[in-house]
């Protein structure tokens, strides 16, 4: 039973990739291309981890991030940030909010799987 | 400094130029301040320059040492000019001391060889003898010289005067004679003046001392100074035989002096034999550089200089030889400086030499051993400062010559160092007020190259970096505006929520924002949420009041009545309270009283027994004097048995008597006296017979009044059984009552500790019904407050909910 990780990101090619990254390594992908449609594939097929953007129109990947710990049900969810803001405040700012790991764009495999793993220990 | 006073309000309007400074470059605005204040310090205080500095710094330190050596070897070689001219002077007065010592000396041998001529020493001899033998000592002077005024000579003798005139050509002497040991002319090679010389001071002397020289005389007639030397005359056993005086001229000397001294001598140098113990014609001769005259001529110095020659005589004749106090001597004489004394010890004799300063002479005086003569030496101190004044012209002119050369020599070298400083200073004023496109020259020293390569490539390096720094500020702008841009447009998204829009999001298209942004957006979630739920909360909280509001009310109300009730039952109690007291007060009265009753009874029933103790006590009394009244009637019948037998008696006695009185009658006479004894008796018995039936009589009334009183107490005694019975009776009575009082007196106590306990009790009810009246009283307020509260509470949630009514909020679950 591989693990299922929905990746949100609102540029298709970064979906594309990132999405491209993980099947490689065996994971299930969802996709999603805002925090809100996020939310609701989350109550849909329950993934195992998220690698979301953050920069996105109407909800960003700290706001999901946030909405998902304050729903008990949700909050155990393990959250990857691949994102292009890449300063030290970021990190902390992100790490604040509930996020498990940062990776910046543009990012290896390697990085990204790392990351994931390190995240859903 | 600046930035200190930018942040006092106060001292920012004196510094606004600073301030603008710093606003226009704010990127090199510190180095600007330190080069502005650089420039206001030049202007301010203008500094030396370099060739100033160095004409004014090394010039006189190369020429201070210049000079001072210049003045030190002015005043050595001034000084070595001095001493040698005081040497030579001291040199010239030895030499003349030393010339007239031996010349002196020589003519002191002239009367050895004369006297070692027999003829002399017979004819001093023969002399003596005839002196002797003509008793001329013994003859006054005049008389001799009288006596001998034709030849002045004791005994002419042509072949001795020829001798000795012979001797005084050869040896070119102005004249000698000889006297024999008394002082008498013996012979001469002129005559003489006088022919007693024992009273001339020579002759004496010479005579005491073995010789004598005297001071040296003007000879007219020699046209010469003439020394007379005394000496004595003596015999190979060295037995005084007389004196020999001979005259000398002093040409000799003065030639001698003259040969010896004379060429050495300087212009002003001047050499004078002086006789000082002369007032005049002290001067024996005088050496120039001219040659020596002998002619008469003032000391030169005058009598200062002659004092401090006798000084000096003076110290060679004391005997302790005092050199300092004859130095200070010497100086106390006014005008004289400088003194200094030398002495000088030769073979046979020993010189003394002082010198001086006066009157612009240098002095050095000799005494001249052996003689009372002086040498004294003198030079004008004009020739000494002649050849100082040509010292100091030398020395100041090579001292300026060299001055000029080294002036030069610095000026040159401070031209050739200040030059390319100089233009470096000019280009780098040009490059500090902004041409930095100026070069300076590369000469002068290896320094001054270094320094402008040095500067030319500081130069270029400020010039590059001022470009990187400008492309850096441009860029540093952009962002700056890109940053503004973004912010605007954040603040712009999210301005609403002030005015309580909780539905604003803000975008995170920015790299630089989307941080922030995303705060922002985390702070409207938690406060929409917050918002949300107050709302909800206000809400409940109203509708709740609303319903509890009524309930509230009526509990609050029950809750005065019940404190109604509750205040109305304590009167109740109270009043009970008051009456139960009451009821306590009697009873306790009540017992009182009980309690004073049984005591009377006790009393009364002890007050019985007493009276029944009495009545039995008289019952006793009464049956006792019975008794006795029965054995008074007993005894009153004994009195009555007697009573007759008394009677018997008299009765008897009275018969007795009258035979008595019979038989008496039949004794006659004799027995009259009896017959009255028996009369008296037979009187004394009737008289018996009747107090016997008296007493019978009262015997009598005894025994009847006796049967009276027996009678009577045996009614009093049957009264007291009876009395005594009733007493009995209402003691037994008594008893009774007091057992009864007794109980009821214990009734009475229990009732009234009965009531007293009530009576607490009581009071306990009452206190407890006042707190309780206390405690419904504080229910029905805190109710009223209660009920106020949930009043004021609907009005603040009414308030919250109006508050929250302001917040849009997204519409979720």
């Amino acid at each position: 039973m591989s693990s299922k990780i929905l990746v949100v990101d609102d540029l298709q090619s970064e979906l594309d990739l990132i999405s491209q990254y993980l099947t490689e390594e065996g994971y299930t992908i969802v996709t999603a291309t805002n925090g809100a449609e996020a939310l609701e594939k989350v109550s849909q097929n329950k993934p195992d981890a998220i690698v979301t953007d953050w920069m996105m129109p109407e909800m960003g990947g700290l706001d999901l991030a946030r909405k998902l710990r304050k729903n008990p049900e949700t909050a155990d969810i393990p959250v990857v940030a691949c994102t292009a803001k890449s300063r030290d405040v970021d990190r902390m700012w992100a790490a604040k909010q509930g996020i498990e790991a940062y990776v910046t764009k543009p990012c290896t495999k390697q990085d990204l799987v790392s990351a994931l793993r390190a995240a859903m220990k | 400094m600046t930035t200190q006073k930018d942040f006092t309000p106060t001292d920012a309007t004196p510094n606004s130029n600073g301030n603008l400074t710093n606003v226009k470059n704010p990127l090199s605005g510190s180095s600007t301040e330190t080069l502005s204040e650089h420039q206001a310090e030049t202007t301010l205080k203008p500094a030396a320059t370099l060739r100033q500095r160095l004409l004014t710094t090394v010039l006189p330190v190369a020429l201070a040492p210049l000079a001072l050596t210049s003045a030190i070897g002015f005043v050595q070689t001034e000084a070595q000019v001095k001493e040698k001219t005081l040497l030579r002077l001291e040199e010239v007065s030895l030499l003349t001391s030393e010339a007239s010592t031996i010349f002196l000396l020589d003519a002191l041998k002239f009367p050895d060889l004369i006297n070692s001529n027999s003829l002399l020493l017979q004819a001093v001899k023969e002399g003596a003898q005839q002196s002797e033998a003509q008793g001329l000592l013994q003859k006054p002077i005049e008389a001799v010289e009288k006596q001998f005024a034709s030849t002045k000579l004791l005994k002419p003798n042509a072949q001795l005067n020829q001798y000795l005139e012979r001797v005084v050509r050869n040896a070119q002497l102005a004249e000698v004679f000889v006297t024999d040991k008394y002082g008498f002319n013996v012979a001469y090679s002129n005559p003489t003046s006088d022919f007693v010389q024992n009273d001339e001071r020579w002759w004496t002397e010479a005579k005491a001392k073995g010789q004598f020289i005297e001071e040296p005389e003007f000879d007219e007639s020699a046209n010469t100074n003439v020394i007379a030397i005394s000496k004595q005359i003596k015999d190979d056993s060295g037995k005084f035989l007389g004196v020999m005086k001979l005259a000398l001229a002093t040409k000799e000397l003065d030639e001698a002096i003259n040969t010896l001294v004379s060429p050495s001598l300087t212009e002003t140098e001047m050499v004078q034999i002086v006789n000082p113990n002369l007032d005049s014609n002290a001067v024996v001769n005088t050496v120039t550089q001219q040659g020596n005259t002998t002619k008469a001529q003032e000391v030169m110095g005058g009598v200062d200089v002659v004092a401090a020659a006798k000084v000096l005589q003076d110290y060679l004749e004391s005997e302790d030889k005092n050199v300092n106090a004859t130095q200070m001597q010497i100086q106390n004489i006014p005008g004289i400086r400088d003194v200094k004394l030398k002495t000088k010890e030769s073979e046979s004799f020993q010189l003394v030499v002082a010198s001086f300063t006066y009157k612009n002479r240098f002095y050095n005086i000799s005494v001249i051993p052996n003689s009372k003569l002086v040498a004294i030496a003198s030079v004008s101190t004009a020739e000494e400062a002649a050849v100082a004044r040509n010292q100091l012209i030398l020395f100041a002119v090579i001292g300026l010559l060299l001055a000029g050369i080294v002036t030069a020599l610095v000026y040159w070298l401070s031209n050739s160092l200040s030059n390319p400083l100089a233009k470096l200073t000019t280009t780098a004023d040009a490059a500090a007020a902004g041409n930095l496109d100026a070069r300076a020259e590369v000469e002068g020293t290896r320094e001054t190259r270094t320094l402008a390569r040095t500067f030319n490539i500081l130069v270029s390096e400020v010039q590059t970096l001022l470009s990187e720094t400008k492309q850096v500020a441009q860029e540093q702008k952009e962002s700056r505006d890109q940053l503004e841009m973004e912010i605007y447009q954040l603040l712009d998204e999210v301005g609403d929520a002030t005015d309580g829009d909780l539905t604003v999001r803000a975008s995170l298209s920015s790299m630089e924002m989307s941080t922030v942004a995303d705060l922002f957006n985390a702070i409207i979630d938690n406060l929409n949420e917050i918002a949300g739920q107050v709302k909800t909360s206000s809400g409940q909280v109203s509708s709740s009041l609303d319903e509890n509001g009524t309930e509230i009310q009526a509990l609050a109300e029950q809750a005065v009545q019940e404190t109604e009730r509750t205040r109305t039952t304590l009167n109740s109690i109270e009043q009970m309270s008051m009456s139960i007291e009451d009821v306590a007060n009697n009873a306790g009265k009540a017992a009182l009283i009980s309690d004073e009753a049984y005591t009377t009874v006790q009393e009364g029933s002890s007050a019985m027994d007493q009276t029944v103790d009495s009545i039995l006590s008289l019952r006793n009394t009464v049956g006792e004097t019975a008794k006795k009244i029965k054995r008074l009637g007993e005894s009153s019948q004994k009195i009555s048995q007697v009573v007759s037998l008394i009677d018997e008696i008299a009765l008897k006695t009275n018969l007795l008597a009258i035979n008595a009185s019979v038989e008496a009658s039949r004794a006659g006479e004799q027995g009259q006296g009896f017959t009255v004894v028996a009369e008296q008796v037979g009187a004394l018995a009737e008289q018996s017979a009747a107090a016997t039936k008296e007493i019978a009589q009262i015997v009598a009334g005894i025994q009847a009044e006796t049967k009276e009183v027996t009678e009577a107490m045996e009614v009093g005694t049957n009264q007291v059984v009876d009395s005594t019975r009733l007493v009995e009776t209402t003691k037994e009575k008594l008893a009774v009552v007091l057992t009864r009082s007794q109980e009821i007196n214990d009734l009475m106590r229990s009732i009234s500790n009965a009531t007293v306990s009530q009576t607490e009790t009581s009071k306990a009810v009452t206190t407890l019904m006042q707190q309780m009246a206390e405690l419904a009283r504080q229910r029905a307020e805190s109710s009223t407050q209660v009920a106020d509260s949930m009043q004021e509470t609907a009005a603040v949630a009414q308030k919250l909910e109006a508050a929250v009514a302001q917040f849009k909020v997204e519409e979720s679950s």
